[in-house]
């Protein structure tokens, strides 16, 4: 409850502050949110850390391959970054590069999926022979 | 010599008790000898092999079920933290659907083989024992009933076994496919398609199943006594306990019923107790998986992974698809025992 009251206050600080500086100085305010979206989402991996390891006991637990799942965890970290970049230059007013972002983010998400495809793909191909 | 004695003495000399039996289904008699038991304590063997077996049944199916759960719940999380319009995050389905189908589908195959090698290993089972029961039906002086009742048993088992292997399986495997493709692309464009296969694959199950059930009623092959209670209460289990095709293979449990008495008095218990051994093995394994992917399947959409929830769910209907086939194939090899022996 505290880190999420903090996180709001962090948030609204900031908000107004780029918003007091847009005018003027539109890449000091750039920065400031930019700032601020790093804290945010710092704070927010604290919460995601333990998800992310109760995940990992149960599959430890149940004796699931880790390759299927690390590359849904990296695909989910590239979601995540490129999430945050793509909405911080949209903020700035550069809507074509955050979505340059979103699409590279969706490339390396499905780069990293690779060795997963492969696995499936060998899967079905060994069945349908 | 009695007419018991003249079955088992022509079922070891048919060669019909060396038939390999899965080690696993000797397992669920608690490694008791199947050609020396009667059939209560045969049933009771098997209940208490059931039993013990179910646990292990359990721990085999939870490995995919934790794997495909996980999927679910990381990706329901992710789902929920961002906005649906992010587009970066419409690969994260995707590749929940293939960690999905990587835990699930190879589990899913390796049952497919296995549930083909058991129906197969009915088939032949239960060609050797009508044949034997034929030559003893014969023998006792129906010649002409022994003949038509092993032709309609073996053209009805021959037709089941051809169509499992050479169009179910193959629809089986395309309607999974079409599954995992319809939850990697979204939006349901390919659900159309896939509950087509499934609908075809159950219809041509049920009709064999179907035909099988009105030649023996038309025929009046099978007669007996039941009571009417017993049908139903059996009917009732079956359908509901049998998923997919579990309401025509009810109809048609009545014929086994009915002949119940008849079994009890003669060899066919050991060919009725090995028909069930090799069935209830394959039976349980899918069933187990069968109900663990469907609760699995239901946390889905709780869990805020939709898509995948519907993919577990539709992959838990392969399972009972399969365990549908199995089921055909085993009871129409009993009726067809049951059949031979009570001329």
């Amino acid at each position: 409850m505290d880190t999420v009251i903090k996180v709001a206050a962090a948030g609204l600080l900031a908000a107004v502050a780029a918003l007091v500086l847009k005018k003027d100085n539109p890449a000091g305010a750039f920065l400031i949110a930019l700032a601020a979206g790093v804290v945010i989402v710092g704070a927010a991996m604290g919460f995601i850390a333990p998800i992310a390891d109760f995940l990992e006991t149960l599959a430890d637990a149940a004796g699931v391959a880790p390759e299927h799942f690390s590359a849904l965890y990296k695909a989910l970290a590239i979601s995540i970054v490129s999430y945050v970049a793509s909405e911080s230059c949209k903020d700035a007013g550069e809507k074509a590069v955050g979505g340059y972002i979103e699409l590279a983010g969706g490339a390396a998400a499905l780069y990293v999926s690779l060795p997963l495809m492969s696995d499936v793909f060998s899967l079905l191909r060994s069945f349908l022979r | 010599m009695n007419e018991q004695t003249i079955y088992r003495e022509q079922y070891a000399a048919s060669g019909a008790d060396s038939i390999e039996i899965p080690a696993e289904a000797y397992d669920l008699f608690g490694g008791a000898d199947i050609n020396s038991l009667e059939l209560d304590e045969g049933m009771r063997l098997l209940g208490q092999g059931i039993g013990q077996g179910l646990g292990g049944y359990f721990k085999q199916a939870a490995l995919p079920a934790v794997s495909a759960l996980t999927v679910v719940l990381l990706c329901g999380a992710a789902e929920t933290m961002f906005p649906e319009r992010e587009r970066t995050m419409r690969v994260l389905p995707l590749v929940g659907t293939l960690a999905i189908t990587a835990a699930v589908c190879g589990d899913l195959f390796a049952l497919v083989g296995s549930g083909r090698s058991a129906v197969e290993t009915l088939s032949t089972f239960s060609k050797s024992l009508l044949a034997t029961l034929a030559a003893t039906g014969a023998a006792v002086g129906a010649p002409g009933g022994a003949s038509a009742r092993y032709l309609a048993a073996i053209v009805f088992s021959d037709a089941l076994i051809t169509v499992i292997d050479r169009v179910l399986i193959p629809a089986l495997m395309a309607y999974v496919l079409v599954c995992v493709a319809d939850a990697a692309i979204g939006g349901d464009t390919l659900g159309g398609l896939a509950k087509f296969l499934k609908t075809a694959v159950v219809t041509v199950l049920t009709l064999i199943i179907t035909g099988f059930t009105i030649y023996l009623t038309v025929s009046g092959i099978v007669a007996g006594g039941a009571d009417a209670l017993t049908i139903k209460a059996t009917k009732t289990v079956i359908s509901n306990t049998v998923p997919v095709v579990g309401g025509a293979i009810a109809d048609a449990s009545e014929t086994v019923i009915a002949s119940t008495r008849l079994v009890k008095n003669t060899a066919g218990v050991v060919g009725i107790l090995a028909l069930a051994a090799i069935a209830v093995g394959s039976f349980l394994r899918l069933g187990v998986r069968y109900l663990v992917l469907k609760a699995v399947g239901a946390v889905g959409p709780l869990a805020g992974g939709g898509r995948l929830g519907k993919l577990i769910e539709n992959l838990a209907g392969a399972f009972g698809i399969l365990l549908g086939m199995i089921a055909a194939s085993a009871l129409m090899a009993l009726i067809a025992v049951v059949a031979m022996i009570s001329l």
